[in-house]
């Protein structure tokens, strides 16, 4: 079973990936709102949810997509993690 | 309501489109061409011809080539949330302030930006401050939205004068507008002007009661092409807007590529960087095209090369100077400011045209006496152009 950190590394390098963040961005961590900060934005945000769908094959309905942890790496990692222990 | 000069005034044409110091120096131009031709060597306006920088043109081969459908759709009218948040990025490290995507607003260039911000901040009435020499369209935004302004002379170097500011900025004085580097003379703002003004706009906002507006059109801030700093007026005074150009900064203004920051230590950020992307919306053609946004995300981690702009400014000032011509010394933009031997320039312009040289009236730039050349060719192609400023001279 993957670990909620592993899944954060994840969600990091694939937000920064996206996002272009550039080396000398300093703001980027793993408790900052990325909505807030325009590390994702709308269009972002459908293909994180298709990407952490498809790398661990699990579903995530609009009640963890309204979820308040759904803002920071932390949170979406811890919310990945539940989904993925409860779907194996 | 109509305004006097206005759309909705009958007797005139709009004023947008009235401009009779203008027609008279395209008339001149027209002159020029169909007297010398294809020889003319135009440095007027800033379009120069020398070799596009090839890093802008991988990127904008990068840049097409990379595009998905996604990215050619419609974007939110302040620009992509991405391209927004990797200005802020870079201003952050330049100007020292923590910037996010919501205070910057992508423009059709820097004059996008300048008209959007006029239009969100100011009132019908409002008086605004202007340096002069100035930027040519500065008034004419002003005058078409049915505001006032005053102008304050620079002083014979063109330096800010700052007791002539501090006697033109009073309580009733609603904004400041002024260039860093400076347009049209290409002289950089120190830090001791820069404190100096950020200090009568304090005092002033105290007697007016609410902060005077500073906007900053720093188009040219990355055209310095001696070795100097170009501090940004937000690091020294909080309510302010910055204009900036990318097409300046890579000599390509064609891109129409700009933006809009609000500084973050303004007291009125929210409002002003909710307004701006309105404004834009409501002009219809603010916001660059969705293949230009995608181009700043690449353009803005990049540093233009300008080595061929220091040549050509160190001949061109050398040059001049040595024919006793009175150039105001610089140290950023493609312009040499200088002043005309005789008193009324258009007939020594008149003189260089006849020769094949355009140069730019300073009456346009709301002060006679002077002329403006844009060096938009190389060195080499200068030595021919300083011999007929020689001859002209020597003319007279």
């Amino acid at each position: 079973m993957i670990s909620e950190s592993e899944i954060a590394d994840a969600v990091e390098a694939y937000v920064r990936a996206e996002g272009e963040v550039p080396g000398d961005d300093g703001r980027l961590t793993r408790d900052v709102d990325l909505f807030e900060l325009g590390y994702v934005d709308s269009v972002g945000f459908v293909s994180l949810v298709t990407w952490l769908e498809e790398s661990y094959g699990i579903e995530l309905t609009e009640a963890y997509l309204f979820d308040e942890r759904f803002t920071t790496i932390t949170g979406i990692s811890s919310i990945v993690a539940d989904r993925a222990r409860a779907e194996t | 309501m109509s305004r006097p000069g206005g759309y909705g005034d009958k007797s005139k044409l709009p004023l947008a489109i009235a401009d009779p110091q203008q027609d008279r120096f395209e008339g001149l131009r027209a002159q020029a061409l169909r007297r010398v031709g294809g020889r003319l060597v135009d440095l007027s306006y800033a379009n120069p011809t020398v070799e596009v920088d090839p890093q802008l043109r991988a990127a904008l081969i990068e840049t097409a080539a990379g595009l998905s459908a996604a990215e050619l759709q419609y974007s939110p009218f302040a620009g992509t949330t991405k391209v927004r948040r990797l200005i802020a990025t870079r201003l952050e490290r330049d100007i020292g302030l923590p910037f996010i995507y919501r205070d910057v607003v992508l423009t059709s260039g820097a004059t996008g930006a300048l008209s959007i911000t006029i239009s969100s901040a100011f009132a019908p009435g409002d008086e605004v401050v202007l340096l002069r020499p100035t930027w040519f369209d500065y008034p004419l935004y002003l005058r078409d939205r049915g505001l006032e302004f005053r102008f304050v002379p620079l002083t014979e170097d063109k330096r800010i004068d700052l007791d002539e500011l501090s006697g033109a900025i009073d309580g009733s004085t609603a904004g400041l507008i002024l260039s860093q580097p400076q347009v049209p003379t290409g002289v950089i703002l120190s830090e001791v002007e820069l404190r100096g003004v950020a200090e009568i706009l304090e005092q002033a906002s105290k007697q007016r009661g609410r902060a005077i507006l500073l906007v900053s059109d720093e188009a040219h801030r990355d055209t310095a092409w001696a070795d100097c700093e170009v501090r940004s007026p937000l690091e020294f005074y909080a309510h302010a807007v910055t204009a900036y150009s990318f097409g300046k900064s890579w000599h390509a203004q064609g891109m129409r590529l700009g933006y809009a920051a609000v500084s973050p230590a303004s007291p009125a950020r929210q409002e002003l960087a909710a307004a701006l992307p309105r404004t834009s919306r409501a002009m219809g053609f603010g916001c660059p095209n969705t293949m230009m946004q995608a181009l700043a995300a690449r353009l803005v981690r990049l540093v233009p090369d300008s080595a061929w702009l220091r040549d050509a400014q160190l001949f061109m000032r050398l040059s001049l100077e040595a024919q006793e011509y009175e150039v105001v010394d610089a140290g950023a933009t493609m312009f040499v400011y200088a002043k005309s031997p005789i008193e009324d320039e258009w007939r020594f312009i008149e003189r260089l045209a006849r020769s094949g040289v355009l140069a730019l009236p300073s009456t346009l730039c709301h002060e006679p006496g002077h002329f403006r050349l844009a060096l938009n060719v190389s060195r080499d192609e200068l030595e021919p152009v300083a011999t007929i400023f020689a001859q002209a001279r020597s003319a007279l």
